[in-house]
């Protein structure tokens, strides 16, 4: 394995191949992110109710501001709590 | 004239037909006000996340609204004086960003039905 990264670093490749995943609300056709879309909103946050960081769901900066404040809109509403116990 | 959305969820002891008297309350001030109603729909009783003053579930209704900035204000204070509706939300929306298909909401609820 050590040897398999060593050749690796010689010809500056990575170990694996890590494909850039592009932002999944920026494509085209991606659903418009709303305080009423409730199940998209779900995907983005954590079991516990947080939104989860854009660096692991690859959101766009843009998209991410737009996210949280959907998800604050419909907490407001009651439709997603604010912490899940 | 701006176009504003309107979410308020009506108290849990409450009929479905007090809601509907209410949200018919809000159109008739609206139009009373010179202004104009692009979508009006019943959410239904659901559950709550959390509790608001002791309400675990409540009526929501939603609307689009095409008002002057002071009917929408004048409207907002009305609404906290009725003691039906624990809690509404206002936000002012684009015009492009208005659509004429019932909200994810509808959908939603259909298929809740459906089940």
């Amino acid at each position: 394995m050590v040897e398999l990264q060593k050749q690796d670093l010689k010809t500056d490749k990575r170990p694996y191949n890590f494909k850039k995943r592009s932002c999944p609300l920026s494509i085209t056709g991606a659903p418009k992110v709303d305080y009423k879309n409730i199940k998209l909103l779900k995907r983005f946050m954590s079991e516990k109710g947080k939104i989860l960081p854009s660096r692991i769901t690859f959101v766009s900066t843009k998209k991410q501001r737009e996210l949280s404040k959907a998800i604050k809109r419909a907490r407001f509403l009651a439709l997603l709590p604010y912490v899940n116990k | 004239m701006s176009l504003y959305e309107l979410v308020f969820i009506a108290r849990q002891e409450i009929s479905p037909v007090r809601a509907k008297e209410l949200a018919k309350k809000v159109i008739d001030f609206i139009t009373t006000k010179g202004g104009k109603i692009k979508k009006e729909e019943y959410w239904g009783f659901k559950s709550l996340a959390y509790q608001i003053k002791k309400n675990r579930k409540g009526h929501y209704v939603f609307f689009i609204l095409d008002a002057s900035g002071v009917a929408i204000h004048e409207l907002g204070s009305q609404i906290k004086l009725t003691q039906d509706i624990i809690r509404h939300l206002f936000i002012k929306i684009k015009e492009k960003d208005f659509d004429k298909k019932p909200t994810k909401m509808l959908e939603e609820n259909e298929g809740e039905d459906k089940q």
